[in-house]
């Protein structure tokens, strides 16, 4: 009667937690480093990072996880912070911050206190909500490409690469390996969905530096959001960015979710061995 | 136990009648008895002085419980010589079997389930003639002594089987009205979704029991209770076996968008025309500004009054007589489209963004889904109006949790 | 119990103060920037909800662009909504040294598009240009698509142009005539400030090199010729010290109207003079101004490259000539 959790659900959840680091402060880092290279640099990070993945292990909970609560914790507190801040600066600028952080809480503790099976099978639902997004953005956005803005390409130095993709292994690889614990055999689903994930931030860098220009998508605070601003169907459809960013509160919210799950999984372990 | 005990009974039961012929006492209750079998069968022959009495159901009275039992099924008792024989002499007290009135079918058969407990098993079982189909059945209601049985095949799961039985051995409980008492009962969680069906056609009774399903019968009640039951139940209708699969897919797929939709637009409207007011297009939005001029409410209080007004609607057309229905009609329709209008009390937009959103619930026939829907749809609302369009996403994300987390007796009620 | 009592306190808690009423706010669609005495004098224009009513303006002045348009709150009843900006007009003696400074405010407003379009006002004052505007959305479109004597300035594509390294913006210019609103062409700028106005020819030439001709009518003799949908690709070569850059223009024609009876052969030819002079034209101003954008297009092939000597060749190639509904048109002589 009762149902095991399947695999592909479990995969799902890396796919929206190892974009949580890149939509608050990490698409702008890495321009920032890498300027024009940053299609590059991303590449190479992207391509590392899921060799990462395959060789490093994911076990279930053990005595050591003890240790890294407190991390874990302070990761949660940064992610309440920052979707605090991107909220208050896109949508609601007079309200104050106990009613966000409030409401933003509701779903992460109603879904916290019905254990992982949920969240595995909420976030394959929104999964596929967020890919039937993406090729609505994208469809619409590769006919603004502009392909003389990616010149001079290689004009910063080997450096000022190699860091790049340096951070964006970090940003990329740090949730997945923190926060995955169980003991399924998830490796294939790792790969197909961290894939999925990097494809998509690699668009993103592209389309950033094709449409705006280096010098522009610089000084953007929230460089995905002022994307979607570009989207335009007949001149009818425009100004959807409201609606088409839940791929960022979807993000966040999952990652919160996974966090205090986390912390509440390694205290019942605990408390009944 | 003799006849003295009987003749107490006759001074609170003014139909229990006792007839003696030749010294043998006839005593039945005339408001259950057939009048013609117990003439034909049984006043007739002993008249003529015949001792042996045709008739396929004659049972021997041992105890007082017996005997009370075969009076109030509608036997006849017949005491000769210090024994009580009872006979079967029941009057049938119910309808044909005529068309559902609830569930409307274009192509299908169009029989659906009666009050009588024989006849509703006959019309499952002339749609399953197959040895692996098994009925159990159980007594309920210490008072109604009401028949409840259970009826599913042989590749059913166990674990399910064993939990219903149990569960339904261990009622405790006076009378039993109606299926709804039953089900109430077995159910441990509360959900706002029903997460069981309630049906009044036989072809879907049987098609969900070859799908491995659980159906239970109560006596008196035309509908059958089918669980577990799953979130795809509720999205596909009986009819669309009967049509074309591919045109079958495209209505699915609208059934499945008009779920969300009425539940998300009135708070979505409500978020972008208060909050988030760069979303809609120039153009709309002047037009959308020049039929808000003359409103004394806010958006949040048009949107709430409306609600409340459909639902009133809905309410009193279930409860009105048909005579006095077509006078009624007009008034509503009058109160809620020009009069409110012109008066400038209400803004046309509003009128036709909550009519959507209730017009798409009522592709549900089940009446519990468009409930549910009712109460998530006023919870996006609120959610709408103290956070703009940040709170109808999480509203969204509340009622995916919610749908996500659901069980039905014990299986997932998202499922493939 | 408890549960339903936090939320209710929480829902008294919400003053709301986000939420707005949609027939409380002024809908601002155009802001004209004009100079007055060192200060900056603001206009804008606010969508009128009432039916066929004309659209209102409200002024205000201030120091800085920003406390200007704070000033207008003063005046204007409903509360200043700007998420709906779709113009800006300028005047000449804002566009200085520190013009592009005063964009920087615009970028920073929440829920804007930045695709609005920058107008220069010519001879005029901008509040006046802007109390004439009608409103509809073509008034650049159209002109632009079709007799290629102006660009499609947004916001966006000013400021990312300006800071590219080799290139300099363009904005489009407006001008009253008789009481109607007339688009005029362009002018160039330097380092963010104004330096000069562009006649017709001039305009044509430039929206043929940087790729933003669509389509354009020229005149031979007394014949028309309309250039369709023509595209442009610049190639780079480099040619010891020097670089050539390579112009190709491919389009199609048709023919409008053959007045003078000129034959085809004939026609095909005399258009590419044409062309070719617009180029010329334009490439023999006399500015520091790098409006053309040749620098940037060496410096994105060449990056490390410190002298920027070039020569242009051109290449033009129409593809499909249409005449219409008639080969010839016969005269009785």
């Amino acid at each position: 009667m009762n149902s095991k959790i399947k695999n592909k659900e479990y995969g799902s959840i890396i796919f929206f937690i190892s974009e949580a680091l890149f939509l608050t402060n990490g698409f702008r880092e890495i321009l920032e480093i890498s300027l024009n290279d940053a299609i590059i640099s991303s590449l190479i990070g992207g391509i590392i990072s899921t060799i990462l993945l395959l060789v490093l292990p994911i076990k279930k909970i053990s005595k050591k996880d003890i240790l890294f609560i407190i991390p874990v914790f302070i990761y949660f507190i940064y992610l309440i912070y920052s979707q605090n801040t991107y909220i208050k600066n896109k949508y609601l600028v007079n309200t104050s911050s106990i009613l966000i952080i409030f409401f933003s809480l509701l779903p992460v503790l109603f879904i916290v206190k019905n254990g992982i099976k949920t969240i595995s099978k909420v976030s394959y639902i929104l999964f596929i909500i967020t890919i039937i997004e993406i090729i609505f953005i994208f469809f619409n956005l590769f006919f603004k490409i502009d392909f003389n803005n990616i010149k001079p390409i290689l004009n910063t130095s080997y450096k000022n690469i190699i860091l790049g993709s340096f951070k964006y292994i970090i940003y990329f690889i740090t949730p997945s390996l923190l926060l995955l614990k169980t003991n399924l055999n998830v490796k294939k689903e790792l790969i197909i969905f961290s894939s999925f994930s990097n494809i998509i931030i690699i668009i993103i860098f592209f389309l950033l530096i094709s449409i705006f220009g280096i010098d522009l998508s610089r000084i953007f605070i929230y460089p995905s959001y002022s994307l979607m601003k570009k989207i335009n169907y007949f001149h009818f459809i425009e100004h959807v960015e409201n609606i088409l960013t839940t791929n960022s509160i979807f993000s966040l919210f999952l990652s919160e979710a996974i966090s205090l799950n986390y912390i509440k999984d390694v205290i019942t372990y605990f408390f009944y061995n | 136990m003799n006849i003295n005990y009987i003749k107490k009974l006759k001074k609170a039961n003014p139909d229990l009648k006792i007839r003696i012929i030749n010294n043998i006492y006839i005593i039945y209750f005339e408001s259950i008895c057939n009048m013609y079998s117990i003439n034909e069968f049984i006043l007739k022959p002993l008249k003529k002085n015949i001792k042996n009495l045709p008739n396929a159901n004659l049972v021997d009275i041992k105890n007082k419980e017996d005997l009370l039992n075969n009076l109030y099924h509608g036997f006849t008792i017949i005491y000769y010589k210090n024994k009580f024989i009872s006979f079967e002499t029941k009057e049938t007290l119910n309808s044909n079997i005529t068309e559902s009135s609830n569930e409307k079918t274009i192509k299908g058969p169009k029989d659906a389930f009666t009050e009588n407990y024989q006849t509703n098993i006959g019309l499952i079982r002339k749609r399953i003639r197959s040895k692996d189909l098994i009925i159990k059945e159980f007594m309920i209601g210490s008072k109604s002594n009401t028949k409840v049985s259970m009826i599913y095949l042989n590749s059913c799961d166990k674990e399910l089987v064993d939990y219903i039985d149990n569960n339904l051995s261990n009622i405790n409980i006076e009378y039993v009205v109606n299926s709804n008492s039953i089900i109430n009962l077995l159910n441990k969680e509360k959900y706002i979704f029903p997460n069981y069906i309630m049906t009044e056609r036989p072809d879907l009774a049987s098609f969900n029991i070859i799908k491995n399903r659980i159906i239970i019968l109560t006596e008196n009640t035309p509908q059958v209770i089918i669980l577990p039951s799953f979130f795809m139940d509720y999205i596909s209708n009986i009819d669309d076996n009967y049509q074309n699969k591919f045109n079958i897919l495209i209505t699915r797929i609208i059934r499945f968008i008009s779920f969300f939709l009425s539940i998300i637009i009135p708070g979505y409207y409500l978020a972008l025309t208060t909050f988030n007011q760069e979303t809609l297009p120039t153009s709309v939005l002047i037009n959308f500004s020049m039929q808000r001029e003359s409103i004394p409410f806010p958006s949040i209080i048009e949107a709430l009054i409306l609600i409340i007004t459909f639902e009133i609607l809905r309410e009193a057309d279930t409860r009105i007589p048909f005579v006095v229905g077509t006078s009624m009609s007009i008034v509503g329709a009058l109160v809620l489209g020009d009069a409110a209008v012109n008066a400038g009390l209400l803004s046309p937009i509003m009128i036709i963004i909550i009519a959507l959103s209730s017009i798409s619930s009522f592709l549900f026939n089940d009446n519990d889904i468009v409930n549910s829907i009712r109460i998530w749809k006023i919870i996006i609302l609120l959610l709408g109006s103290i956070l703009g369009l940040y709170g109808v996403y999480i509203g969204i994300l509340l009622l995916i949790i919610r749908l996500a987390s659901m069980k039905s007796f014990g299986f997932d009620f998202i499922r493939r | 119990m408890k549960k339903i009592i936090i939320i209710l306190i929480i829902f008294l808690l919400c003053g709301c103060s986000d939420y707005s009423e949609l027939n409380k706010l002024a809908i601002v669609s155009s802001l004209s920037i004009d100079k007055k005495n060192n200060n900056y004098l603001v206009t804008i224009e606010v969508l009128n909800t009432k039916k066929n009513a004309k659209n209102l303006t409200y002024s205000g002045t201030g120091k800085t662009i920003n406390l200007a348009i704070n000033n207008i709150q003063n005046i204007s009843p409903k509360k200043i909504y700007p998420g709906h900006l779709s113009r800006i007009i300028v005047s000449k003696e804002v566009m200085d040294d520190n013009f592009i400074n005063t964009l920087d405010m615009f970028f920073r407003i929440n829920n804007i598009k930045d695709e609005f379009n920058l107008f220069l006002c010519k001879d005029s004052k901008a509040y006046e240009v802007l109390k004439k505007l009608p409103f509809n959305d073509g008034l650049i479109e159209n002109s632009y698509y079709e007799t290629s004597s102006t660009t499609n300035t947004t916001l966006d594509s000013f400021y990312s142009k300006y800071l590219k390294k080799g290139i300099d913006p363009v904005i489009s210019v407006v001008k009253l005539d008789n009481d109607k609103v007339k688009i005029d062409n362009i002018a160039i700028t330097r380092n963010g400030a104004f330096d000069r106005y562009l006649n017709r020819d001039e305009t044509i030439g430039y929206n043929f090199i940087t790729n933003n001709t669509h389509n354009l009518i020229i005149p031979i003799k007394t014949s028309s010729i309309k250039i369709i949908n023509s595209k442009t690709n610049t190639k780079i070569k480099r040619n010891k010290d020097s670089y050539i850059i390579n112009i190709n223009i491919k389009s199609d024609i048709q023919i409008n109207d053959n007045n003078s009876n000129i034959k085809e052969k004939e026609l095909i030819k005399l258009t590419k003079k044409e062309i070719n002079k617009y180029i010329k034209k334009v490439t023999n101003i006399n500015t520091k101004s790098k409006f053309l954008g040749f620098e940037r297009m060496i410096f994105l092939d060449y990056p490390n490259e410190k002298n920027y000597n070039y020569k242009i060749k051109t290449n033009i190639t129409f593809r499909t000539i249409r005449k219409g509904e008639i080969n010839e048109f016969k005269n009785k002589k």
